[in-house]
């Protein structure tokens, strides 16, 4: 590389004049170690590296550590990140603990040690990972990291204090397999809130009661939940732009609903993206007051393991296409519905026909379809309502069955199309479910 | 009125050229492509860049061109690192030991 053959010619020592903004920017997407060995060079960079903001303790980290060690010993890994939070100075904005499986710190009680002193110390962006089965009790002084902005937590037990205020500063919330186990608010400023497989959901109620900043929802549950998911809790959720309810279906699991969902849709006014998947989408009957009024601000549409056999999914996302007017995007995935009978109900789909009429759809990606009637019924409306649509990609399931293919492009050519730069493109590669 | 020296003109095309090219592509692996090349450059300049990209708050580049700095930094040892950049070691031999004590976790482990 010329940069290693070349330097700068004069012998002047540039990155230690920068300006600290930008040292800080560099220090910043440097590993612990690259940083540690650039506080061996000079005082500056002694002097950055112990005020480094950014510590991060990932399984980059600990891999290194061990690859030096004939084998993991945890209470040198645990003197080595001790020392550090020690020998430190200044605030810590940005602190990552990910300690790896095979690792026995998993038991030692020099996490909760850590934990009290970065909330000393001003910490911001906190990602705690918990690789094992055994969730990890956080301790309480992660409430008194009242500087936090940033908080995302992996397989771990949420124990908040009785009249916790919540944090003044928190704007985005990621929790994995995060068990909550009482009422507990994250503040007012909160503006993105991600929940992957937790339980205990309901006890973030409180904060949703009223006006709140929230705008991005996400929500996923896997496959353990058997019973219908109950959103009544998310009472105040006008600013909401970005909405995502994702359900896992790992076998053929019995289609579980969300209630409220109508509800929960009638009061985003401004939602902006929506993402369904897994769940059962009868409570969207076109009867509910989330369909009498339409969804005017909704752009863009996903729909994950839809399944247009069953005749009650059809009718739905109709029902859902239908209500936003000014839909742009749409993608739906027919996978992960195995029993697909033949013979479905399509009256409910020559009735929304005549009166449908989607003037902004311009993109809309279909993935999984096996050619049955009602996929490709559903297809001719689409093509015969949307008179701005520019592609449509599609793909088939199974994959290699090139006759089957031949037979649903045949039929897909002789489809009016309201739309003259409409294209119809076969998708190579399947985009898993819609991302923001 | 100042005129602009040629090495700011120079400097300054870069940054234009930058900006131009990636308001122009959409494609991230085209961007990702022409980005290697682009930053194909001698330490000078790739300082200078870093500081007009900092004076007119242009963050895409400044990402990237910390990053640039950043990969040169990683996997390196700290000896290789000093003749890349020049870095004067301005400890006195006590000072050294300490701070190669200090460090332990960072040179150990190499």
């Amino acid at each position: 590389m010329s940069r290693d053959a070349e330097s700068s010619g004069t012998a002047v020592d540039r990155i230690s004049n920068m300006p600290s903004n930008i040292k800080d920017l560099i220090l910043e997407r440097l590993s612990i170690h690259d940083a540690a060995k650039m506080g061996v060079l000079s005082t500056t960079w002694r002097d950055l590296w112990v005020t480094n903001p950014h510590l991060v303790f990932d399984d980059i980290f600990f891999s290194r550590l061990h690859n030096g060690m004939k084998r993991p010993r945890p209470s040198k890994s645990s003197r080595i990140i001790s020392n550090i939070l020690l020998a430190h100075i200044g605030p810590i904005l940005n602190f990552t603990l990910h300690i790896p499986m095979c690792s026995l710190l998993h038991n030692c009680s020099d996490k909760e040690i850590w934990i009290k002193n970065i909330s000393k110390n001003g910490v911001r962006n906190l990602k705690l990972i918990n690789p094992s089965c055994d969730p990890y009790k956080i301790p309480s002084s992660l409430f008194s990291c009242l500087d936090l902005t940033h908080l995302n937590l992996s397989r771990c037990m949420l124990n908040p204090p009785r009249k916790f205020g919540g944090f003044c500063y928190l704007v985005n919330v990621e929790l994995h397999r995060v068990k909550i186990t009482g009422d507990m608010s994250f503040g007012t400023q909160l503006e993105e809130l991600v929940l992957h497989e937790c339980s205990g959901m309901e006890h973030l109620g409180c904060q949703f009661k009223n006006s709140n900043n929230l705008t991005l929802l996400k929500i996923e549950t896997g496959s353990i939940n058997k019973e219908d998911i109950d959103l009544g809790w998310f009472e105040c959720v006008q600013k909401v732009t970005n909405l995502s309810l994702m359900r896992h279906l790992f076998q053929e699991n019995s289609r579980i609903e969300i209630n409220n969902l109508d509800k929960l849709l009638g009061n985003m006014s401004r939602i902006n993206s929506l993402l369904l998947g897994g769940f059962s989408l009868e409570s969207l009957k076109s009867d509910t007051a989330v369909l009498k009024r339409p969804m005017a601000t909704l752009e863009n549409l996903y729909i994950h393991s839809a399944g247009f056999c069953d005749s009650g999914d059809l009718h739905y996302v109709l029902c859902l296409i239908k209500s936003s007017p000014n839909l742009r995007y749409l993608y739906i995935s027919l996978y992960g519905k195995v029993n697909r009978s033949k013979d479905a109900n399509l009256s409910h789909l020559t009735a929304l026909q005549s009166d449908m009429i989607m003037d902004q759809l311009e993109n809309v990606e279909i993935y999984g379809m096996t050619g049955t009637k009602p996929e490709l019924q559903f297809v001719k409306l689409l093509l015969e309502s949307t008179p701005s649509l520019r592609l449509l990609k599609l793909n088939m399931e199974p994959r290699d069955n090139p006759l089957q293919e031949l037979r649903i492009a045949q039929d897909l050519l002789l489809y009016p199309r309201a739309s003259s730069r409409a294209q119809i493109i076969w998708a190579e590669i399947v985009r898993e479910y819609g991302d923001y | 009125m100042r005129s602009i020296s040629r090495w700011m003109r120079r400097i300054l095309a870069k940054v234009i050229e930058f900006c131009m090219k990636h308001a122009e592509s959409l494609d991230p692996e085209e961007l990702d492509a022409w980005d290697d090349d682009f930053f194909k450059m001698d330490n000078s300049t790739l300082f200078d860049i870093i500081k007009a990209a900092n004076y007119l708050d242009i963050k895409s580049l400044l990402d990237l061109t910390c990053k640039t700095v950043a990969n040169m930094i990683k996997g390196k040892s700290p000896e290789e690192i000093r003749r890349i950049f020049n870095i004067k070691n301005d400890f006195t031999p006590e000072e050294e030991q300490e701070v190669r004590m200090e460090n332990q976790c960072a040179l150990e482990h190499e």
